[in-house]
């Protein structure tokens, strides 16, 4: 069911951007009608944080931590099953998808344009900003072509420059700072990392330390569906490196009783 | 953004991805758009080739009594078919970014609208043929597509929300639209039917709209008004019931299995 997310229209600039209180989501795990087995994955238990405005926010995990489905929630695809999320009623929030609603049978021109009015532009704007996103895909010569002629590369291209020019007010990226092939990925990460740095307000969930350290100025570190760490980028990317550490640590010495 | 400025832009994605199925079936298919109306210049064609040469059915007009049924039925079973799967099949975009799900069968349902016309115009020209002109009960056909449209809007919103829960849906719905070709009247006049069966063949709303669509081009009749607005009445309310349905499950639809 649709939980109790609830959005404000706040004015105070003061306050957070986005107020996450105790968020809690499960996914429904396929069951037969007549079958006693159905259990449900909660992939969130309780998170709770601020994305303050014009910060970037980094939010680290392993891999089935609940981060994509945070992200989804921030986007307002999701909806909660317990907690709150209060947001400004005008927020235009977008997870950075690439190539989303691509139809292979449709030119690349028609695409751009079905892909920017499902991340939030209007018909008009996207008409106005079409020559800026083919001309940095880099695809003039063939924007009118079906993208099945394309190569992955190409639709990756285009994919990009769509969601890089749909320019929501709150940015999420799930590990996406560039694509494309070598010299496609430094423009299109050099651009993300200049819009990240603005003063757009970000959730950034990654892997990469280095990304962190350098673009976020606040950090959450979400373990098994929970808020584990949130603080400085320094701080947390240590309390989450000793994790690690004592993990593997443990594993081996399971690994080496058992053998 | 304000509600009006998002139903607008939703409107604006409502029609962009309608002219895109449009675009898509021209492109899939060889002839394009020509082919909307070469499959019912083909199904005349059959239908004269069994029903005229073959089986020498007597009876004036029966082509064109077939004709009306089969075009009729036809917009109908294609849009229910069509429209069914659509929110189950849009399942990874709706992981990617919120969209209204209602979106995508309605998409579905007015591309499958603007086919129809072609096979309507294609009808018109072959009721002129069979000596069957235009008369004055004809204005009151688009009232009767109108109807139709509720009727199917109705149908194929309520399957399209079931089916990303219960997938089954989709092969009850073949059979049932079998059996539903054959109760409707497609192939049998309503008015030939004796009491009480006919009162129980008058429970199916399409059998009531096949014979409006009958009366209206056929026999110069007005159609039975009071039966066609207790369909239309009845159709808003299962539209307006899927709509609250659907609403309410939004943010649920993403994470069902896909």
């Amino acid at each position: 069911m649709r939980g109790s997310a609830t959005t404000t229209t706040r004015t105070d600039d003061e306050a957070p951007l986005l107020r996450v209180h105790d968020v809690a989501l499960r996914y429904l795990v396929r069951g037969r009608i007549f079958s006693r087995g159905r259990s449900d994955h909660w992939a969130l238990r309780g998170v709770s944080f601020d994305v303050q405005r014009g910060e970037t926010l980094g939010v680290l995990g392993r891999n089935g931590a609940g981060k994509t489905t945070l992200l989804r929630l921030l986007a307002g695809i999701l909806g909660p099953d317990r907690g709150s999320i209060e947001r400004p009623a005008d927020l235009r929030a977008s997870l950075l998808s690439l190539q989303v609603g691509f139809l292979a049978q449709l030119t690349g021109r028609e695409n751009a344009t079905v892909s920017a009015m499902l991340l939030g532009l209007r018909r008009a704007q996207v008409a106005a900003r079409l020559d800026a996103i083919v001309a940095f895909a880099e695809l003039e010569d063939v924007i009118d072509d079906p993208i099945f002629t394309w190569s992955d590369g190409m639709r990756a291209r285009l994919g990009f420059s769509v969601a890089y020019h749909a320019d929501p007010d709150l940015l999420l990226l799930d590990e996406a700072l560039g694509t494309g092939d070598a010299a496609f990925h430094t423009k299109s990460a050099t651009a993300m990392r200049e819009r990240i740095r603005s003063e757009r307000t970000c959730v950034l969930v990654t892997h990469d330390e280095s990304a962190i350290r350098e673009l976020c100025q606040r950090c959450i570190w979400i373990e098994h569906g929970r808020v584990a760490a949130c603080g400085g980028p320094d701080e947390v990317l240590a309390a989450y490196a000793a994790s690690n550490t004592l993990d593997s640590t443990l594993s081996r010495r399971a690994s080496s009783r058992s053998v | 953004m304000s509600i009006t400025s998002q139903a607008g832009r939703w409107w604006e994605i409502f029609l962009y991805q309608t002219y895109c199925q449009l675009r898509l079936e021209s492109e899939r298919l060889y002839i394009g758009y020509l082919w909307w109306g070469l499959e019912t210049v083909l199904e005349m064609a059959l239908l004269y080739a069994i029903f005229h040469s073959i089986l020498a059915v007597p009876g004036e007009h029966y082509l064109s009594f077939l004709l009306c049924g089969l075009v009729c039925w036809r917009w109908f079973a294609q849009s229910v078919t069509r429209a069914a799967p659509s929110i189950l099949q849009n399942q990874p975009l709706a992981t990617q970014v919120f969209v209204p799900k209602l979106l995508f069968p309605l998409a579905t349902l007015s591309a499958d609208a603007v086919k129809s016309v072609v096979g309507l115009v294609v009808l018109a020209a072959f009721l002129h043929l069979d000596g069957l002109s235009a008369t004055a009960q004809w204005w009151a056909f688009p009232m009767v597509l109108a109807t139709q449209f509720l009727f199917l809007c109705a149908a194929a919103l309520w399957v399209a929300a079931l089916v990303p829960f219960l997938r089954s849906i989709l092969v009850g719905m073949e059979v049932a639209l079998r059996f539903g070709m054959f109760l409707s009247g497609v192939f049998f006049d309503l008015d030939r039917v004796g009491r009480p069966l006919r009162g129980w063949l008058e429970l199916n709303p399409m059998a009531v709209i096949l014979n409006a669509w009958r009366d209206v081009l056929m026999r110069a009749e007005w159609p039975n008004f009071s039966a066609l607005g207790l369909v239309a009445l009845c159709s808003l309310i299962a539209i307006a019931a899927a709509v609250r349905f659907v609403q309410q499950r939004e943010l649920l639809y993403p994470r069902l299995p896909a």
